[in-house]
């Protein structure tokens, strides 16, 4: 409580999606989640069907949302 | 991605109880706003005091905050002209956000479940793509014994076309590699009885279409992975090994792929060249985008859950009916994984570690 402002240490990207992951999938049109790159730097892939706003990042990592549609082992 | 006859995941599982949330962009333009003038005034007047003590305030907890379930982000916005910590959460009655910290008060914001319009299945290309006959192989088509590894297959039970992923051995075992849903019918296929084939049924031509005879046996099912058909199922790998010989399955690809496999598997990892040679889409390149997926998967049986699985984003990489492709790095072709699903752009393949250790056998490769 005492400390001054360090910068925010940012937990590794999969233990933020191990924890987010199946949140973000109970979002409906959510499909999959992974970890992904955007511009060189490690992000939280979403993929979705359909429309799905989500918020632009988490736990200090860029969301970056993929128009998959639905995925089907057909 | 086994192309079979009868569609199978035309459904589409929107549910009706969707709620917009237009909150979640105002609440970010809010944020936007708030920072740019933050900015401003941190070149002239001092900004707002309150909005200072709530941005350093949600700096200290958000690590914390962010680790509960159920909650999606944080951020700073106002409320009644006064600076407050937002927490954004999934649902509602997310539990231990406290109703301050720090002296500033929390406000928490329900964005989701979010809005879900429609879905746009990905088209099935029954037929092989030009690029799989270039070279003058078809790898739908039917194949003289020993076949080769890449090209169509299936059970005797079904009229589908999936792909076999690769020439497996344990001991003096040898095998044919591909999906529990090309050749298990997804958990309903009987070990030492169910036949497996080349082609896939769905392959031949005319009134043979669908019809099985001996001629296109290669052997039976030898085990199978079960498949878990839930949403809270932590699924790895979908597989399946079909007993068969030298004599009737080779171990490289047609002339037109990569070849030979290696023997020596490589994890995958973000930015991997890889490459798969399958019935459908024949030899296609990519690279790995994305690791320590999650995913829900449609089946005939219903919607799985995998984890720890990759992904390969790049248009037609595969297609329905390369399902049991193997991954193999595009330098050493070191086989990576085993494809079993995709959507539109992108493909979804088991990690191949996985796939051979629970089904006791290595790559019969060079």
């Amino acid at each position: 409580m005492s400390r001054s402002t360090a910068p925010e240490r940012r937990r590794p990207i999969a233990e933020v999606l191990a924890a987010h992951g199946g949140e973000l999938l109970s979002v409906p049109g959510v499909v999959a989640v992974g970890v992904g790159e955007r511009g060189g730097e490690p992000c939280i892939t979403v993929l979705v069907k359909g429309s799905v706003e989500l918020p632009p990042d988490l736990g200090g990592y860029v969301v970056s949302i993929v128009h998959s549609g639905p995925i089907t082992a057909s | 991605m086994a192309e079979k006859q009868r569609s199978k995941h035309g459904g589409s599982d929107h549910r009706g109880r969707l709620r917009r949330l237009s909150g979640l962009v105002v609440v970010l333009a809010l944020l936007a706003g708030l920072a740019s003038a933050l900015a401003a005034a941190a070149a002239g007047p001092p900004g707002p005091p309150d909005l200072a003590q709530a941005i350093s305030a949600k700096d200290r907890h958000a690590g914390k905050l962010l680790a509960r379930a159920g909650v999606l982000g944080t951020g700073v916005g106002l409320e009644s002209g006064r600076a407050v910590v937002v927490v954004l959460t999934a649902r509602e009655g997310v539990s231990g956000i406290p109703d301050q910290l720090d002296g500033v008060r929390v406000v928490v914001r329900v964005t989701g479940p979010i809005r879900a319009l429609g879905t746009t299945a990905p088209g099935a290309t029954v037929a092989p793509s030009p690029e799989a006959k270039r070279g003058g192989t078809n790898p739908a088509s039917y194949f003289g014994r020993p076949v080769p590894i890449g090209v169509s297959t299936g059970n005797a039970d079904e009229c589908l076309a999936g792909t076999i992923g690769a020439r497996v051995k344990n001991g003096s075992g040898v095998y044919a590699l591909s999906n529990n849903h090309v050749y298990a019918e997804e958990n309903g296929g009987t070990v030492g009885a169910t036949v497996i084939t080349q082609p896939g049924l769905y392959d031949l031509k005319g009134r043979n279409r669908c019809q099985y005879s001996g001629d296109y046996s290669l052997g039976r099912l030898a085990a199978f992975v079960p498949i878990n058909f839930s949403t809270s199922a932590q699924n790895v790998v979908d597989a399946a090994i079909g007993a068969t010989t030298d004599a009737s399955l080779g171990n490289a690809t047609p002339p037109n792929g990569y070849g030979t496999p290696s023997s020596t598997t490589a994890t995958a990892a973000l930015n991997m060249a890889v490459e798969k040679y399958g019935r459908t889409t024949g030899l296609t390149t990519g690279s790995v985008c994305l690791t320590n997926v999650t995913v829900n998967v449609g089946y005939t049986s219903g919607v799985a859950r995998f984890v720890d699985q990759f992904g390969v984003c790049k248009a037609n990489f595969s297609q329905a009916g390369d399902s049991g492709s193997l991954i193999v790095t595009a330098e050493g072709d070191h086989p990576v994984g085993l494809l079993f699903a995709g959507g539109s752009g992108v493909t979804f393949a088991n990690p191949i570690d996985a796939v051979l250790s629970d089904l006791h056998v290595s790559v019969d490769g060079s």
